[in-house]
């Protein structure tokens, strides 16, 4: 996401450098008009908000395969809160500032054309929080819509709404992570521009400020879930080397995969010869794509991740079976001296 | 519904106005030129492609304003203007001659470039001293003048091009009266041969008399311009009157004259060559060059100020009493009354020794002019592009003309700034193209990034022996 959103943003760059260069003059000698200058700050940061917000959710619905309708729609109606959201406030902003300026500032603050970071910083903040909050609402209102009445779903399964902690959670990634994307496009627009050092011109930095706000904001506000990737065990050891199985559902529902060497009926054969038990492991993954590992036999069962070392044998003093959370590259070693092995590797569902 | 809002909240910032017009290949935007109301001429900056056509401009790209905020650099282009009737004047001017101010803060990096000289169209109407002083010591004066006016690269700038263009020169010689230098009505001389063999037969001829350097100013910027001859040839052939007044000594009308009597009488000379520049039509406002022969008197001091009032001991310093025949005039040339002149004619003054200085200075009256001028500064910071500024050009001397505009660099974005070629320490603009290289090159290292995850990611298994092919 982030190096896309990055080129997303270094294009929009190019689009408005070239529009405010050459589209202006073509614009009014065509059409008689063009923008008063004092626009080139809404027009900068809100398409750059605008860009990002709208190819954050375009990706996703990319991803996501969903209907080509749906992914307009959602897309246009986060591009418009954001776009809507900053020219509101873009004005607000500009007419509080003098509140929290001196009189002395004043005239220098009235200047549309004045190079500053220091009066203009809540202006990249607001673009920041308009380009988190519109993709935030839209994905709070499609899966909304989605599990309510079952318009706009991406497949046949959906995942079941989050707590009001995850959206709380999923809230501050949004805005948080949108809002410090912008200072840190804010940041580095404001360097490259002002020290002579480094490049002292705004040219480049009115292309690589946009370029470090993109690569954040596809960072911080919407990585690439893990419900877009499909767990896979594969394995590792020398007999059936290679073989891998998914573990999901077609539709991306839950599931159980188990393992064993009984002959039928089971997801993945492994012989017994290399210690595998009848029935010795099961992976599973639920609805909001957590993967796991349960042990189901009493042959030795070992998940190996960096640093760690989880025993998965069954304890028939338990009631239930023990399990651990999967993580990507985690190994199952199964046997006394782990004659088998097999791995969990997390693919993107595209690889199914 | 939010559709319509966007577009209307986006008309609000629409501009239908001209001004502040964008400049082409830049992020700026220049506002119209204001003239400030008592300049002599205008200086008509031209601020847009359109204005630039309008003056029938050779080379559009240095005509364009432009302006780079990365060097701190701004070119304009002006032409010079009549303030009554817009007509362009052709004027040639020196970096010296113009001042201009950045937010009030007069630059020093400064480079005028003279484009698309006129050739001819001036009349030279030259008013030589023909009082007895010039012809003193075997006629070691006249003799410097003589020489000086038949040096070739004199007689070329009279006659640019032989005698194919329209210049043409007067020659007449002041002291009681104004005649032509071979003692007939004043006409003018239009081939180099003519005017080589009227000097030569006739400027060393002794006439006398005493200097009324004053009245041959005057009747030359008032009835010699009248008379009809004259009159139709500035007509007819477009030209500009250019007189080069040249003396070694004072105004001296009687024997009993003192400097301070000359006051009052400056001051009438100089008050109607302000008349004649302000009131006259674009093809007669004379310009004056006032050119002493020897060494200046220390006198009186013209005060700095323009158009200042001709005061006794301004003029003549401690000397006002002092008689000028057989004294001060013995002394040296009254430079003051020169610098006035000049001041008001719109020229310059000079005082100098030998024919060769003398030389120089008539080229310097016959210099080409030209019909546009380029104009670039650079500001001693890049950091002055970063609000909205002014820019003054003003003209110190000659005539005077002062013209602001403001510039509106963008607050957000720039143009691919310009490079230096070599040739010279400015930086002329980039294409716009070379915008395209800062975009493919991010972009082609985004999809490099973009595809070493996965490659990193496969060799790491590859070392780790988990991505072996199957025994």
């Amino acid at each position: 996401m982030g190096y896309v959103l990055s080129g997303v943003a270094l294009v929009t760059w190019w689009l408005l450098l070239l529009f405010f260069v050459h589209g202006q003059t073509w614009l009014f000698d065509t059409m008689g008009f063009m923008f008063k200058q004092y626009m080139e700050g809404p027009m900068f940061l809100g398409s750059m908000a605008l860009a990002l917000s709208m190819g954050s959710l375009l990706l996703e619905g990319s991803l996501r395969r969903r209907r080509l309708r749906w992914r307009m729609l959602l897309t246009g109606l986060s591009g418009g809160i954001t776009f809507f959201g900053f020219m509101i406030s873009y004005p607000i902003w500009q007419y509080m500032l003098p509140v929290f300026t001196g009189d002395g500032l004043d005239p220098l603050v009235a200047d549309s054309n004045l190079v500053t970071l220091r009066f203009r910083l809540p202006l990249w903040l607001l673009a920041g929080f308009w380009s988190g909050i519109a993709p935030f609402l839209i994905r709070r209102f499609h899966h909304w819509s989605a599990s309510r009445w079952g318009v706009m779903k991406d497949s046949a399964f959906v995942p079941p709404l989050p707590t009001w902690l995850e959206w709380v959670n999923q809230l501050f990634s949004h805005v948080a992570g949108a809002v410090v994307a912008a200072s840190f496009g804010a940041a580095v627009w404001h360097l490259f521009g002002h020290d002579n050092r480094i490049a002292g011109d705004l040219y480049w930095a009115s292309a690589l400020g946009p370029m470090v706000w993109g690569f954040l904001y596809g960072v911080l506000v919407w990585p690439i879930p893990d419900d877009l990737y499909a767990g896979w065990m594969r394995v590792l050891s020398s007999e059936r080397y290679g073989l891998r199985i998914p573990i999901p559902h077609a539709d991306g529902s839950p599931a159980e995969r188990f393992v064993g060497h009984f002959p039928r009926g089971l997801d993945m054969y492994l012989p017994a010869d290399q210690a595998v038990a009848e029935l010795h492991i099961s992976f599973i993954v639920d609805g909001n794509s957590r993967y796991a590992v349960r042990g189901l036999s009493i042959q030795p069962t070992q998940v190996k991740r960096f640093l760690e070392r989880v025993d998965l044998r069954y304890d028939p003093r338990r009631p239930a079976p023990l399990e651990t959370e999967l993580k990507m590259e985690d190994r199952i070693l199964l046997g006394p001296n782990g004659e088998t092995v097999v791995e969990f590797i997390m693919l993107p569902k595209e690889e199914r | 519904m939010q559709l319509l809002m966007c577009a209307l909240l986006l008309l609000l910032g629409c501009q239908t106005e001209l001004y502040p017009a964008p400049i082409p290949g830049t992020a700026y935007r220049i506002g119209k030129d204001e003239f400030k109301k008592d300049s002599e001429i205008y200086v008509d900056l031209l601020t847009t492609e359109l204005e630039c056509i309008g003056v029938g401009v050779d080379d559009l790209d240095a005509c364009l304003p432009r302006a780079d905020r990365a060097a701190g650099e701004v070119q304009l282009g002006f032409v010079l203007r009549d303030p009554q009737t817009s007509t362009q004047l052709y004027r040639s001017i020196t970096p010296d001659q113009i001042r201009v101010t950045h937010d009030r803060s007069t630059q020093q990096k400064v480079e005028l470039i003279p484009h698309e000289p006129v050739e001819g169209g001036q009349l030279f109407i030259l008013l030589i001293d023909g009082s007895g002083s010039m012809h003193e010591n075997d006629q070691e004066r006249i003799r410097k003048v003589y020489d000086a006016l038949l040096q070739p690269a004199v007689v070329e700038r009279f006659f640019p091009n032989g005698a194919s263009t329209k210049s043409g020169v007067v020659l007449l010689r002041f002291s009681d009266t104004v005649v032509g230098i071979d003692g007939q009505a004043p006409r003018v001389v239009t081939k180099p041969g003519e005017y080589k063999k009227l000097i030569k037969n006739h400027l060393l001829q002794k006439s006398g008399g005493y200097t009324h350097l004053y009245g041959a100013v005057r009747y030359g910027v008032t009835e010699l311009l009248n008379q009809k001859k004259i009159a139709d040839y500035i007509t007819v052939k477009g030209a500009e009157p250019t007189f080069v007044v040249l003396t070694d000594g004072f105004n001296n009308e009687t024997a009993k004259d003192t400097c301070a009597m000359n006051a009052p009488r400056l001051q009438e000379t100089v008050d109607l060559l302000r008349d004649r520049r302000t009131a006259g039509t674009a093809n007669i406002r004379p310009v004056v060059f006032a050119v002493g022969l020897g060494r200046p008197i220390d006198g009186g001091r013209k005060p700095k100020s323009k158009n200042a009032k001709v005061t006794a001991p301004a003029l003549c310093g401690p000397y006002g009493e002092r008689r000028i025949d057989g004294d001060l005039e013995d002394y040296g040339i009254d430079a003051v009354s020169l610098q006035w002149m000049a001041e008001a004619g719109g020229g310059r003054s000079f005082v100098r020794r030998n024919s060769d200085e003398l030389a120089e200075v008539f080229k310097e009256a016959a210099r080409p002019r030209y019909r546009w001028y380029e104009l670039r500064y650079r500001t001693s910071d890049a950091l002055y592009h970063r609000k909205s500024f002014d820019i003054e050009v003003q003209l110190t001397s000659a005539e005077l003309a002062q013209t602001k505009v403001a510039m509106y660099p963008s607050a957000w974005v720039d143009a691919p700034s310009g490079r230096a070629h070599g040739d010279d320490d400015w930086v002329y603009p980039s294409a716009f193209r070379e915008s395209l290289l800062l975009l493919m090159m991010p972009l082609g290292l985004l999809v490099f990034l973009f595809f070493l995850s996965p490659a990193v990611f496969t060799a790491r298994r590859a070392i780790t022996r988990r991505a072996r092919t199957r025994r």
